[in-house]
């Protein structure tokens, strides 16, 4: 995938190649190989240079940028949850708020950044309120749908079986709700890693400093090496949340194919083993963990 | 045991479900509500553990309201099969039969044994089904954890809303055999609903027949069959009456003794079994009388013209 | 979770959340702006309406017939979704600093921008809306003697269209946002003032554009599902708005 993502952003720039010559002269000495092959060959080999040489400040940015979509989360997921909750009791309620979070998600990101920015002032603070409220509609919409999504033969069964409100949605309701949530929390995280890029017009630091430099500098090279990197950002952080979901969705029972980190996870955590049994040829990782089952 | 006392249920969108409706389970017998869909079997089996509170009219347990009741108190001491079995899917099979121990609080070990006995008694050994999640099970596996679930906190009323429905004749009628040996061990009130007057003949020791929202006869398996109240229960039944009837009666009604005479070399039937295995005995063999013995020693013999009798409403039984 | 990162104590809670009450005060600023500069303010609408407008239409040109294609050569399938999912990863800023050595500056290299952006949502919706058409049902038009065409445009087609239309909706309201980062690459649009007004501090020109933008979008996606409404698709809000 990343070299998918690198390879496609290398023939983005190749199309142009003759074209580049009236524009600014940033492709300048690349597009002067000519052939489109060379071109992407070309901007490879910079873009790993480019890597080698700025690795440490690169972390850093990169660093920043996880920490702002952290602080957001940490905020946003406890709030889209509970709201989430909350409306399942009510109807008009939910419409109502699943309205406004809609209504929030289409507001343009860099409107909102202004919008915050008299309050607020640069730097980070209006972006991660703005993550927040972007967050919010995948979250509330997502606890919403898996908490009224749950069987109801399973929530009658349970009430018919003597438990209370509070024991139905504890043990039954949550627990499947679980992976849905999960997997809004999932869409939302990569949302919000591409929209913290566009922060740095307000200061907010992160992969976006080097990408509007890049830009300033005419920086070709700058510029596609710090978006492979938030690409990889994007990539690892989407894994990690779909761990925790297939985690999730295992627990439960469900009949999924497990992803290797999954199964890393679930052999370390010394979980019971997969029911899914995994293709011997791809076991490598996992074989000692996941011995106990015959 | 439970006693209805004319009670009416409307629903919020005006739908009368039940009209008026007042019968009494005994204590130790099971009594199975049957009637075509719609006609509020499930409203009535839900006022019992108030799921459902009636619009008028009591429903009483033991001899008090059970509005007087505390409603999740009841509801865990009375066991409840759900139609639509309402497996909890992201449990495994063994926390699906824990749920009410475990919501009384009794001990773990106790919890064990106890989820061990009940899957052992449905012929899921825990070893193998234990720790499977109901999605991995067939149709009629699951309808038995469903079953265990119900049973697990040693229950002394049981409601079961169609807990054989779904299910191909074949398992239908093992599953019905085998409830029918546990009903037997454990002594225990049950209300069972169907909508298949075969099981309800089977099942029940009483029958309340329902038309839509009324109860239109409650009576014995036998009387049922003899005495149809009107022609909504005589259609319901259907045409094949007297073979019913053949289901419901055991040998050892139609039977008479023997004087040492001599008896057709064929297998005997016993008086346990019903007149319906006996005259296809008959039919199978050509022997016109057969022979009926208990632990192999014999005690009667039944003829065809005694198991034609059972259609004879003035021989009713010997 | 993992731990929360120190930075969050410095964070005063309270004050954040009811920080966004705080444009009401510049709202008033930000309409004398408007009042005063109004000729320029319709200019900067414009653009940007049209930047959205023609973008669009070029992706709806493009996206469909390639998404019909994925679900008709099962072999270009993998091919087409990956670059799909691929795209999606790149930042749209990157995508419009990138075309800017290949276009140049202009509303061009702006449009180019944004309509490899506005591709995704419409090219996923094409292959999804036609892959959920159920099997039977194909099965029973083939069972009629269709031929695949006519199976494409008589069943599947007329099925997918209300899900394709909900793919060009997310899209053309991601456009207005992604329209916004047009002013990078010259391409004007209400992007002038709100980058402009925020380099120089002025909120009453960031905020002139804004809260039209903003406006922009959402009477966009209510209009479109009030259009879904009344073609009889349920009128479902993206989670995806990316709201770039
Ligand atoms: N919650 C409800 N609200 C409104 N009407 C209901 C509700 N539950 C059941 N009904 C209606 O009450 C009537 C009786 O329903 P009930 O579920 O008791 O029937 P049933 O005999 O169990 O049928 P089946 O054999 O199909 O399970 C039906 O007309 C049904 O549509
Ligand atoms: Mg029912």
């Amino acid at each position: 995938m990343p070299a998918n993502a690198v390879a496609l952003v290398g023939e983005l720039a190749a199309i142009g190649g003759p074209a580049a010559i009236g524009g600014p002269a940033v492709l300048g000495e690349l597009a002067a190989v000519g052939e489109p092959a060379f071109v992407v060959l070309g901007m490879i080999t910079e873009v790993f240079r480019y890597f080698a040489e700025n690795q440490t400040q690169l972390l850093e940015y990169t660093r920043q940028h996880a920490i702002l979509v952290l602080r957001a989360l940490v905020v946003a997921v406890p709030l889209g949850v509970t709201l989430g909750t909350l409306i399942t009791y009510n109807d008009k309620l939910a419409t109502v708020v699943l309205w406004l979070a809609g209504i929030m998600m289409t507001i343009p990101s860099v409107a909102l950044f202004a919008l915050l920015l008299p309050s607020l002032g640069t730097g980070s603070p209006p972006v991660v309120m703005a993550l927040i409220l972007y967050t919010q509609l995948p979250v509330i919409r997502n606890t919403y749908v898996g908490l009224t999504g749950v069987d109801e033969a399973a929530v009658e069964a349970g009430e018919g079986l003597g438990m209370t409100k509070f024991q139905r949605l504890r043990k039954i309701q949550i627990p499947m709700a679980l992976p849905v949530v999960m997997s809004g929390v999932r869409n939302a995280v990569v949302l919000l890693v591409g929209i913290a890029a566009i922060g740095e017009i307000v200061g907010s630091g992160g992969l976006g400093v080097p990408i509007f430099e890049g830009y300033r500098s005419s920086n070709t090279v700058e510029i596609v090496g710090a978006t492979v990197a938030l690409a990889l950002l994007t990539l690892t952080i989407d894994y990690a949340f779909g761990v925790v979901e297939q985690v999730f969705r295992l627990r439960n029972g469900e009949e999924i194919q497990p992803n290797l980190g999954t199964r890393a996870v679930r052999g370390l955590a010394g979980a019971a083993p997969s029911r899914v049994s995994g293709r011997d040829d791809d076991a490598d990782a996992t074989t000692t963990t996941t011995s106990a089952k015959p | 045991m439970i006693e209805f006392d004319n009670v009416t249920k409307q629903y919020d969108d005006g739908t009368v479900a039940i009209e008026d409706i007042s019968f009494e389970v005994e204590e130790g017998t099971t009594t199975v509500l049957v009637g075509p869909s719609g006609c509020g079997k499930t409203t009535t089996m839900k006022l019992v553990n108030r799921l459902i509170e009636p619009t008028e009219g009591t429903v009483y347990f033991e001899g008090t309201d059970i509005e007087q009741k505390d409603e999740i108190e009841l509801r865990r001491d009375v066991g409840y099969v759900i139609q639509e079995i309402g497996l909890f899917d992201h449990m495994t099979v063994r926390e699906n039969v824990a749920t009410v121990p475990k919501l009384k609080g009794w001990d773990d070990d106790r919890i064990r044994e106890r989820v061990r006995e009940l899957l052992e008694l449905m012929d899921l050994p825990v070893e193998e089904y234990g720790d499977q999640h109901p999605t991995e099970l067939s149709g009629g596996q699951r309808q038995r954890v469903g079953v265990a679930r119900a049973l697990a906190a040693d229950p002394d009323v049981m409601l079961m809303d169609e807990p054989f429905g779904a299910l191909d004749p074949i398992t239908r009628a093992e599953l019905q055999d085998e409830f029918l040996d546990i009903q037997a061990e454990l002594d225990v009130t049950i209300l069972f609903v169907t909508h298949s007057v075969e099981e309800a003949l089977k099942m029940g020791d009483r029958i309340a027949i329902f038309d839509v929202g009324e109860l239109v006869q409650y009576d014995t398996p036998q009387n049922v069959l003899e005495n149809p109240k009107n022609d909504f229960v005589r259609d319901f039944i259907g045409q094949d009456r007297e073979l019913k009837k053949l289901q419901v009666t055991p040998v050892r009604k139609v039977m008479y003794e023997t004087n040492g005479e001599r008896l057709p070399d064929v297998d005997p039937v016993a008086p346990s079994d019903t007149a319906q295995i006996a005259l296809s005995r008959l039919l199978e063999t050509d022997a016109g009388r057969l022979p009926v013995a208990r632990d192999g020693e014999v005690v009667g013999v039944v003829e065809e013209a005694d198991l034609r009798g059972t259609s004879d409403p003035t021989r009713g039984s010997i | 979770m993992v731990s929360a990162p120190p930075e969050l104590a410095l964070v005063p809670l309270l004050e954040i959340a009811l920080a966004p009450l705080g444009i009401f005060e510049e709202l008033p600023g930000a309409y004398d702006f408007i009042t005063s500069n109004w000729s320029q303010f319709l200019h900067h609408l414009w653009t940007h309406i049209k930047l959205v407008l023609v973008s669009e239409l070029l992706a709806i040109l493009v996206a469909v017939p390639l998404g019909i294609a994925a679900t008709r050569f099962p072999r270009a399938k993998p091919t087409i979704k990956g670059f799909g999912n691929t795209a999606q990863t790149i930042p749209t800023l990157a995508i419009i600093f990138l075309m800017l050595p290949v276009t140049g500056i202009g509303f061009v290299t702006a449009v180019a921008g944004l309509f490899v952006y506005a591709l995704l949502p419409i090219l996923t919706n094409t292959i999804a809306g036609i892959e959920d058409v159920e099997d039977g049902v194909v099965e029973a038009a083939r069972g009629m003697g269709m031929t695949d065409t006519e199976v494409l445009r008589k069943i599947e087609l007329p099925k997918a269209i209300p899900v394709i239309f909900a793919g060009i909706r997310t899209s053309s309201v991601i456009g207005v946002g992604t329209a916004y980062l047009a002013f990078f690459v010259g391409g004007g649009g209400l992007g002038t003032w709100v980058l402009q007004g925020i380099k120089l501090y002025n909120m009453e020109m960031a905020i002139a554009g804004a809260v039209p933008g903003a406006l922009l979008a959402i009477t966009l996606d209510s209009g479109f599902a009030l259009l879904e409404r009344y073609l009889g698709g349920d009128a479902q809000q993206s989670d995806d708005l990316v709201s770039a």
